[in-house]
């Protein structure tokens, strides 16, 4: 009886973390579309809709556990931080222009 | 009439058949295929993110034959992502360039008028931070990718001979002992282990390739130059079914006509029976 007992609670300690771990690859999604939200995608409008793309399949791949949407919202996420990065150095390209046309106007 | 109606029920399973084996591609893989071919093969600054691209673009391409058209879809909007991020990388790489270029001039022509360095520099150095930031990621990313692509070359060296070839680029010379039945062009039990991480490191390589054959001088010059030729071909083939595109590669046999060793000896012989992978050098 005593083994019964401590094979059930193994048993329902098992799934119970079973359950909490989520899978890497969809860590990885996760991580990603952090990582685009911490450049600031969502303030730039080239890559607001990659960003919007990225939580969209996240969510579906949370709902699914489809690997498939996981990569899908990773590829989306570094798209979104990739065009924010875009963004950000064409503005400071702008910048420097700015600058180079002021000294020379000196 | 019965025929009739047999044949007409032949017909209709046939042209089922056909619907169902190959889809249609969607709208974001051709998307994909049209913004990868726009990519400009030769930017070091996206090599990393367009082989994959390659690599995601031929599997979306794959699953039109005979896969399930939600997955296909799913691996089009893949391909589609990478190829947009690849071209987002190149972009970004060649503004931040430009910047650098903008600034140095900036600094020259303010040191030339005799300009105070407080007012000339204050809004460069501004722009230069985040320049340099930008800069130091792209030199992390640059430094990943060669540090992945080293490692694949190790692991190729563990069975080829890798030789940087001046005139024609690196070589991956691999035994045709290693990769094939003897005196014919099927596969061997290692090939499909070598040829899949050949496959990998070309993924990271993404310089043009040539697969040539080699055989010694045992035979007829005839048969020699045949034999060479189905193997080049069929390690070509492999590669492509790998996911390394068929725009970048190519095969040819040269049978007995280019020993790299004497064919008097034994040793030599072996060493002439052989597969070389040429990453063909850029000409600039």
């Amino acid at each position: 009886m005593r083994h019964v007992t401590l094979s059930l609670l193994l048993f329902v300690l098992g799934c119970a973390a079973a359950q909490q771990a989520a899978p890497k690859w969809l860590n990885d999604a996760q991580g990603a579309v952090q990582a685009a939200q911490a450049a600031g995608a969502d303030q730039i409008p080239a890559a607001q809709d990659a960003l919007a793309k990225a939580n969209q399949a996240l969510s579906k791949a949370k709902g699914t556990l489809n690997p498939m949407q996981g990569t899908l919202a990773t590829s989306q996420a570094d798209l979104a931080k990739n065009l924010t990065t875009e963004a950000k150095s064409k503005a400071n390209l702008q910048t420097a222009m700015d600058t180079l046309t002021w000294v020379k106007a000196q | 009439m019965t025929q009739t109606r047999q044949m007409l029920a032949v017909a209709a399973a046939a042209a089922l058949l056909t619907g169902c084996s190959t889809l249609e591609p969607s709208p974001a893989l051709l998307s994909a295929r049209s913004g990868y071919q726009a990519l400009n093969p030769n930017d070091p600054h996206n090599a990393f993110e367009r082989g994959q691209a390659e690599a995601a673009l031929q599997k979306a391409n794959n699953c039109l034959k005979g896969g399930d058209p939600a997955t296909c879809q799913a691996l089009a909007d893949i391909a589609n992502a990478k190829v947009q991020n690849a071209d987002a990388v190149g972009r970004a790489a060649e503004a931040t360039e430009k910047t650098v270029k903008v600034q140095d001039e900036t600094l020259a022509i303010g040191r030339a008028k005799g300009m105070a360095a407080v007012q000339t520099t204050a809004a460069a150095t501004a722009a230069t931070a985040a320049t340099e930031e930008q800069l130091a990621k792209q030199k992390a990313a640059l430094a990943a990718a060669e540090k992945e692509r080293l490692r694949a070359l190790n692991t190729l060296k563990s069975f080829a001979n890798i030789v940087e070839d001046k005139e024609r680029g690196l070589v991956i010379s691999i035994g045709g002992e290693t990769l094939f039945k003897v005196n014919s062009a099927k596969f061997g039990p290692s090939a499909n282990q070598e040829l899949t991480a050949v496959a990998l490191y070309l993924q990271l390589d993404p310089r043009p390739t040539v697969v040539e054959g080699h055989t010694d001088n045992t035979g007829k010059p005839e048969y020699n130059m045949k034999l060479s030729q189905e193997r080049a071909q069929n390690v070509m083939d492999f590669l492509i079914g790998q996911g390394v595109s068929k725009d970048r590669i190519t095969s040819v046999g040269f049978g007995e006509t280019r020993p790299i060793a004497d064919n008097k000896t034994k040793k030599g012989r072996a060493l002439n029976r052989r597969v070389d992978v040429v990453m063909v050098k850029a000409t600039q």
